[in-house]
C-alpha cells in the first residue's frame, strides 16, 4: 500500500538522521581527545625517527629532517585541519564503519587489530545472550501479564504487580552479582566467571559449556525484566478492558475467549509490542554491564576492558557506535511494527505509546 | 409466519441492584418497576449517577462486579432474566431478546476490527450465520439507518461520529430483539446529526414494532420520541407515566424542576431554572425521601419517612405531597 | 495562578496520598535516605574526598563482616579491638597485652605501632605471642631499630612478610609433627597464614584451621629503652567484624561510603530529575499552547531527539570527562524528551477542554489557561514522573561506574560496587560488600517508584480503577 510505504520511508529517513546526529555528537565530544592521542603518538614516532637518523648529519640538518617528518605525519593525521573539518571527517568515517585500529598491543584474542574485527568477534555473544533473554522475557512476560489482567484484583494479580515493581527498581547487574554470590559461591552450581570461553574445537562440550556459562546471566536478565514486562502488559490490557467497545462486544454475545484474545489483545497489541521492544532497547546498557559482572565476553565486557585496563579509544568509539546503530535499528523496527499492527496509524499521525 | 408476541414485552418488578464496594453498599437502583408493550418506547431521565445506566446493565444482565441484582424480577419477551447463568444470558438473552446502543460514540467500536467484522459478530456467535448471508443481513439494516454499504469495509477511525452511531444502531437491530436500549445515543454528536438520528429512530420504531428504552439526561429529546417517561432520582423512579401527562403537568417536585430547566425558544435567559445542591452519595442516602434536602416543598415527614408510590391521574409519583390517606 | 489554588490542590493531593499504603512506605524510605544523607558529615567524618586515600582507613580491619553477621551466620567473630594502653609492664622495657579469644573466627591480624625513647642510637625489638597452650611464637627476634633524636618507632603486622613467615614456620612445625615424613607440605603462599597463630595445633593447622580459644599474651620487649611513649604505642587486634556494614578489602568502612553514596545518589537524582521535568514542562506546554506550526516543528524535533540513545552518549562523554557533572549535564539534556511529549499531549487536551470556558469568562487570556489550568494539572503529574525517573538516573550512574566510568573524586554506591567487582568480592564471598551498596540502590529505587506511582494514582483517578 502506498501510505504504508511512505510511512516506512519517512521513518527510515528519520532513523538515518538520528544516527548521523549521534555520530556527529560523538565525534565532536571526542575530537580533542583523539587529537591529543595522535600528538602523543607522533611525538613517539619522532623520537624514534630522530634516534634513527644517520650520525654524520649536523644538528641543523637533523632538526630540519625531524621538522619535515613532523609536518608529514601531522598532514597524514590531518591534525592541522580546521576543527569543523576534523569533526566531519571523523563523523563520516564512523558512519561508514571505518573504525580504525586498536591502539593497544592487547589483541583481545582477535585475528587482527582492526576495531571492526574485534567487535565482530564479541558482538555475536552479546546478541546470543541478549536476544535469548529478550525472547523469553517478552513472550513469557506478555503471557503472564495477560493472565494477570484476566484475574485483575486478585491476590495473584497483586503479587505479580509487587514482583514487577520491586524487580523494576533493581539494577540488573547487581542482581547478577547476588546470583554469583548465591549460586556460584554458596551453592557452586554454576561457574562464577564465564571467562575463558570454551573453545570451538571441543565439539559437544562447547555447547554445554556455553549453556552452563549462560545460565546465570540469562536467568538474571530474564528475572529482572520479566516482572516489569508482565506488569506493563497487564496495565495496557486492563486499560483496554475498561473501554466501551469491550463492554459492547460482551453485550453482543461475543464469547469471553474472543473478547480477551480478539478484541482486547488485538487492540492492545501495538503498544504492548512496541513498549516491549523499546524497554529492551533501553536495557542494552544494563545488559552490557551485566556481562561485565559475569565476565561474559560480549560487548559490555569488551567495553570495560577497553576503558579500564587499556583506555583503547578506537575500540570504545566503535562500541559506542555499534550500540547506537543497534538502538536506532531497534527503534525503527518498533516504529514500523506499530504502524503495521495499528490500522489507525497514518503518515504523520500521532503515535500512541 | 405469524409470530404472536406477548403484548407485554418487558416487565420489570421491584428491581434492586446494589454495588458492594469497599466504601460500603452503593444503592444504585432501588425497587424499580415498569412495563413496556411492543411498539412502545420509554424514556428514562435523570441526572448522572441516578441509576439509569445501572438499570440498563441490569436488564442486560451485565452489572459489573462488585455490583449485583439483589432482588426483583425482569421478564423480557417471556424470558425471566434474573435467574440466568452467565452463559445462558449470553446465548439466550443478549442481542436476541434485548440489545443496547452504548453511550459515547467515539470508542464504541473496537479500533482494530473493520466495521463489517464487528457488525457480523452477533450473527456469527449467536446465530451461526456467516459469510455472504451475514453480510446481506447487515446490508439490510445499514439501509435502514441510511448508511452506505461501502462503510462496511472501513475501520472505525475512518468514520464520523454520526456514521458510527448509525452503524451501532443497525447492529443493535440485527437479531430483531424485543427491546432495544439506547443509552445517551446522541450526546456525543452535534445538534444536526442528533436530530436526524432521532428522526430515523422514530421511523424505525414504527417499522419494527419493538420496544425501545431511551436513557438520557436531556428531557427535551425524550418529549419527541417516548410514550412513557420514567424520572429517576438517586436510584429511585420518582415519577412514571405517560410522557404527555408528565410534560403537561409534572407532579413530583424534582420533575417540575427538571422540566423547568429545559431551555425553550423565546424564553428570557434569567428565568432558566436549576436545582440547587447535588445528588446524594448512594452509599449513605438521606433518611426519608432521598430528594428532600434539595426540595423546596419538603416538610417534616419528608426527612423521616420514605414516601410510597401514589397514583395521581394515572401517573405514579413517589412523593408525600400526594398522600391522600393521612 | 493564585496561591490558594496551589495550596488547595497540594493539600488535597497530600491528603489522598496518605491513604496510599505503598506510597507512604516508599515516602518513608526516601525520608530515611534523606536524613541519612543530610547527616552524612557527622555519620561519616573524613570520608568525602578521602575514599581513595589508604591512610584514612589504615586502622580498620580488612574485609571484615558487619557486626550483626554474628546474629545471622554461624560462628562468632572477633571484634575490632584497638589497645592504646598496655595491660602490664615489667621493668621499663617489657610491656604485654592480654587478649581473650572467645571467637570461632580469631582476629584477622595483629598490628603493633611501637614508639619509645632511648638514649642509645639503636634498640633491639623482641615480640612474642604466648598462646593459651603455653606455646610461645617468636614474631620478632631482636630486630635492630635505629634511634633518631632520642625516639624510635616501628610497625609490625602479622600480615607483613615477616609476620607471615613466622606464622608459617609455626604452622609447618606443627604440620610436620602430625604428618611426619610429608615430603611436600603446602608452601607459604598456598596457605592462609593469618589464622595460624590463633589456631589449634592439630593435623589441619596449615589447611583448615580451628580457632584456639583462651587467653593470649602479646609480649613486647625492647632492649636499651628509656621509656615507651605514653600515647605512642598501640596494638590493633583487627576484627573479623566491624561497624554497621563491615569493611572492604582496602579497609574502608562501607557504612561511611554508603552514607555518602546515599547523599550523592539523592543529589544527582534530584538535580537531573528537577531540571528535566522543568525542561519538559517548558517545552511541552509551549508546544501545546501555541499549537499550529510551532507545535508541528517542536514535535518533529522532539521525535528526532527521542531516537537518540542515552547510554552510548553517556559512555562517550563520561569517558571524555569523568565527573558527576558530565553525567548530570548529559542526562538532563536527554532526560526531558519523553516527558515533554506526554506533557504536550495532555496540555492539548486541557487546552481543548478549557478553551470554551476560557473564551467565555471575562478578561480571559491565554495566560489564564496556562496558569489556571495547565500548570495546576500538569505540575503534579510532572512531579510524579520526576520521582519515577530518579531510580533510572541513579542506576545509570551506578552502571557507568561498573564500566569504569566513575567520578574519581566522589564515592557513590555504583563506585563501591565497581570496586567490589574489581576486588572479586563475589568470588571471595564478601557478601556485605556486594549486597549493602546495592541494597541502597534497591531501596532508593523502590522508594521513588512506589511514591511516584502512588502520586500518579492520586492525580489521575482513572488509573485507580480496579
Amino acid at each position: 500500500m502506498p501510505t504504508s510505504f511512505k510511512y516506512f520511508v519517512l521513518r527510515s529517513i528519520n532513523a538515518v538522521i538520528v544516527l548521523f546526529i549521534v555520530v556527529l555528537m560523538i565525534a565532536f565530544l571526542y575530537s580533542n581527545m583523539a587529537d591529543d592521542m595522535a600528538e602523543d603518538r607522533i611525538a613517539q614516532q619522532l623520537l624514534a625517527f630522530s634516534q634513527g637518523l644517520p650520525e654524520e648529519l649536523s644538528e641543523e640538518e637533523k632538526e630540519a629532517a625531524v621538522e619535515y617528518e613532523r609536518n608529514r605525519l601531522r598532514t597524514i593525521q590531518g591534525l592541522d585541519d580546521p576543527f569543523v573539518e576534523k569533526v566531519l571527517r571523523r563523523t563520516w568515517n564512523t558512519f561508514i564503519f571505518n573504525l580504525g585500529e586498536s591502539t593497544t598491543n592487547h589483541n583481545y584474542q582477535a585475528e587482527d587489530g582492526f576495531v571492526t574485527t574485534i567487535i565482530l568477534m564479541y558482538l555475536p555473544r552479546t546478541i546470543l545472550l541478549f536476544t535469548t533473554a529478550a525472547c523469553i522475557s517478552i513472550f513469557v512476560g506478555i503471557g503472564m501479564g495477560l493472565k494477570a489482567a484476566q484475574v485483575a484484583g486478585t491476590k495473584l494479580d497483586k503479587a505479580l504487580s509487587i514482583f514487577g515493581i520491586i524487580t523494576a527498581s533493581l539494577p540488573m547487574w547487581w542482581v547478577g552479582m547476588l546470583a554469583i554470590l548465591f549460586f556460584a559461591y554458596q551453592l557452586g552450581w554454576f561457574p562464577a566467571s564465564s571467562y575463558p570461553f570454551p573453545s570451538k574445537e571441543a565439539g559437544m562440550s562447547y555447547y554445554t559449556g556455553i549453556l552452563r556459562r549462560m545460565a546465570m546471566p540469562l536467568g538474571t536478565i530474564v528475572f529482572v525484566s520479566i516482572g516489569g514486562r508482565a506488569w506493563a502488559t497487564r496495565n495496557m490490557v486492563t486499560s483496554v478492558l475498561q473501554d466501551d467497545y469491550i463492554m459492547a462486544a460482551r453485550a453482543k454475545g461475543v464469547p469471553e475467549r474472543k473478547v480477551i484474545y480478539g478484541h482486547t489483545l488485538k487492540t492492545a497489541a501495538p503498544p504492548i509490542v512496541t513498549s516491549a521492544i523499546l524497554s529492551f532497547l533501553l536495557s542494552i546498557g544494563g545488559a552490557m554491564i551485566t556481562e561485565v559482572v559475569f565476565n561474559w565476553p560480549g560487548m559490555g565486557y569488551l567495553l570495560r576492558t577497553a576503558i579500564f585496563s587499556e583506555s583503547d579509544m578506537p575500540v570504545i568509539m566503535g562500541l559506542v557506535y555499534i550500540t547506537t546503530v543497534l538502538w536506532v535499528v531497534g527503534y525503527l523496527v518498533a516504529d514500523l511494527l506499530y504502524g503495521f499492527l495499528d490500522p489507525r496509524v497514518e503518515v504523520g499521525a500521532e503515535k500512541k505509546v | 409466519m405469524i409470530h404472536i408476541k406477548e403484548k407485554l414485552i418487558l416487565d420489570v418488578n421491584n428491581l434492586t441492584t446494589h454495588y458492594f464496594t469497599s466504601k460500603g453498599e452503593v444503592k444504585a437502583l432501588d425497587d424499580a418497576s415498569f412495563q413496556l408493550e411492543g411498539g412502545q418506547s420509554i424514556g428514562i431521565a435523570g441526572e448522572s449517577g441516578c441509576g439509569k445506566s445501572t438499570m440498563a446493565f441490569s436488564l442486560l444482565r451485565m452489572v459489573q462486579p462488585p455490583g449485583r441484582i439483589v432482588s426483583g424480577s425482569i421478564r423480557v419477551g417471556g424470558l425471566e432474566v434474573t435467574g440466568l447463568s452467565e452463559e445462558e444470558a449470553r446465548k439466550k438473552l443478549r442481542w436476541q431478546k434485548i440489545s443496547m446502543v452504548f453511550q459515547g460514540a467515539m470508542d464504541i467500536m473496537t479500533p482494530v476490527y473493520s466495521v463489517g467484522h464487528q457488525m457480523m459478530e452477533p450473527l456469527r456467535y449467536l446465530k451461526d450465520i456467516k459469510g455472504d448471508r451475514a453480510k446481506d443481513i447487515c446490508f439490510k439494516y445499514l439501509d435502514m439507518v441510511n448508511i452506505d454499504y461501502e462503510l462496511f469495509y472501513r475501520y472505525p477511525h475512518e468514520l464520523s461520529g454520526g456514521q458510527k452511531q448509525r452503524i451501532v444502531i443497525a447492529t443493535a437491530l440485527l437479531l430483531e430483539p424485543d427491546v432495544v436500549i439506547l443509552d445517551e445515543p446522541t450526546t456525543a454528536l452535534d445538534v444536526v446529526v442528533e436530530a436526524r438520528i432521532m428522526n430515523d429512530l422514530k421511523v424505525l420504531k414504527k417499522k419494527l414494532n419493538n420496544g425501545m428504552i431511551f436513557i438520557t439526561h436531556d428531557l427535551s429529546i425524550l418529549a419527541e420520541i417516548s410514550d412513557i417517561l420514567a424520572i429517576m432520582y438517586a436510584g429511585w423512579i420518582v415519577e412514571l407515566g405517560s410522557a404527555l401527562d408528565i410534560y403537561k403537568e409534572p407532579k413530583h417536585p424534582y420533575t417540575q424542576k427538571l422540566i423547568a430547566a429545559i431551555p425553550r425558544l423565546h424564553m428570557d435567559i434569567d428565568r432558566l431554572e436549576y436545582i440547587p445542591g447535588a445528588p446524594p452519595e448512594l452509599t449513605n442516602p438521606p433518611k426519608g425521601c432521598r430528594f428532600h434536602p434539595r426540595c423546596e416543598q419538603a416538610f417534616d415527614r419528608c426527612s423521616q419517612e420514605e414516601p410510597d408510590e401514589h397514583d395521581v391521574d394515572g401517573v405514579k409519583v413517589k412523593c408525600h405531597l400526594y398522600d391522600r390517606s393521612g | 495562578m493564585r496561591f490558594e489554588d496551589i495550596k488547595e490542590r497540594s493539600t488535597s493531593i497530600m491528603r489522598e496520598f496518605k491513604g496510599q499504603r505503598m506510597g507512604m512506605l516508599g515516602f518513608g524510605i526516601i525520608m530515611f535516605l534523606l536524613i541519612i544523607s543530610l547527616a552524612a558529615p557527622w555519620l561519616a567524618p573524613d570520608t568525602d574526598g578521602l575514599w581513595a586515600n589508604p591512610g584514612r582507613w589504615s586502622d580498620n580491619p580488612r574485609g571484615a563482616a558487619p557486626t550483626w553477621a554474628d546474629y545471622i551466620l554461624p560462628g562468632s567473630r572477633a571484634p575490632h579491638d584497638i589497645r592504646e594502653d598496655y595491660d602490664e609492664i615489667e621493668g621499663n622495657n617489657v610491656i604485654s597485652y592480654h587478649y581473650e579469644n572467645d571467637y570461632d573466627y580469631p582476629p584477622s591480624d595483629v598490628t603493633i605501632f611501637l614508639s619509645g625513647t632511648s638514649s642509645e642510637n639503636r634498640v633491639f625489638l623482641y615480640i612474642d605471642l604466648i598462646r593459651p597452650d603455653d606455646i610461645r611464637i617468636g614474631l620478632v627476634n631482636g630486630v635492630r631499630i635505629s634511634v633518631e633524636n632520642g625516639t624510635f618507632s616501628n610497625r609490625f603486622s602479622l600480615r607483613s612478610e615477616d609476620g607471615r613467615d613466622r606464622a608459617y614456620e609455626f604452622g609447618l612445625n606443627a604440620h610436620m609433627e602430625f604428618h611426619p615424613g610429608d615430603i611436600n607440605p603446602p608452601d607459604r603462599d598456598s596457605v592462609n597464614t593469618d589464622r595460624i597463630p590463633f589456631a589449634k595445633r592439630n593435623e589441619d593447622i596449615l589447611l583448615d584451621t580451628e580457632s584456639l580459644k583462651g587467653t593470649y599474651v602479646l609480649e613486647i620487649e625492647v632492649v636499651d629503652i628509656d621509656e615507651f611513649e605514653d600515647e605512642g604505642t598501640r596494638v590493633l587486634f583487627r576484627g573479623q567484624k566491624y561497624g554497621l556494614m563491615g569493611t572492604d578489602s582496602s579497609r574502608r568502612d562501607i557504612f561511611m561510603g554508603w552514607v555518602y553514596g546515599a547523599r550523592y545518589a539523592l543529589m544527582i537524582g534530584a538535580i537531573v530529575s528537577l531540571t528535566s521535568i522543568s525542561l519538559a514542562l517548558l517545552y511541552g506546554m509551549t508546544s501545546a499552547f501555541y499549537g499550529g506550526w510551532v507545535d508541528e516543528i517542536m514535535q518533529r524535533v522532539n521525535e528526532i531527539l527521542l531516537g537518540i540513545p542515552l547510554f552510548p552518549i553517556l559512555v562517550i562523554s563520561m569517558y571524555v570527562h569523568r565527573s558527576i557533572w558530565t553525567f548530570v549535564l548529559i542526562y538532563t539534556l536527554l532526560g526531558w524528551r519523553g516527558l515533554a511529549k506526554i506533557i504536550r499531549a495532555r496540555g492539548i487536551q486541557i487546552r481543548q477542554d478549557t478553551y470554551i470556558e476560557a473564551a467565555q469568562s471575562l478578561g480571559s487570556s491565554g495566560g489564564r489557561v496556562i496558569t489556571r489550568h495547565m500548570i495546576p494539572q500538569l505540575l503534579p503529574y510532572a512531579i510524579a514522573e520526576g520521582a519515577l525517573m530518579i531510580p533510572l538516573i541513579v542506576i545509570a550512574e551506578a552502571g557507568l561506574s561498573v564500566l569504569g566510568l566513575s567520578d574519581p573524586t566522589v564515592v557513590t554506591w555504583g563506585r563501591m560496587l565497581s570496586e567490589a567487582y574489581g576486588g572479586q568480592a563475589t568470588i571471595a564471598g564478601m557478601w556485605w560488600w556486594v549486597m549493602l551498596p546495592g541494597l541502597g540502590l534497591a531501596l532508593l529505587g523502590f522508594g521513588f517508584i512506589t511514591t511516584g506511582m502512588a502520586l500518579e494514582r492520586v492525580i489521575n483517578p482513572k488509573m485507580r480503577q480496579r
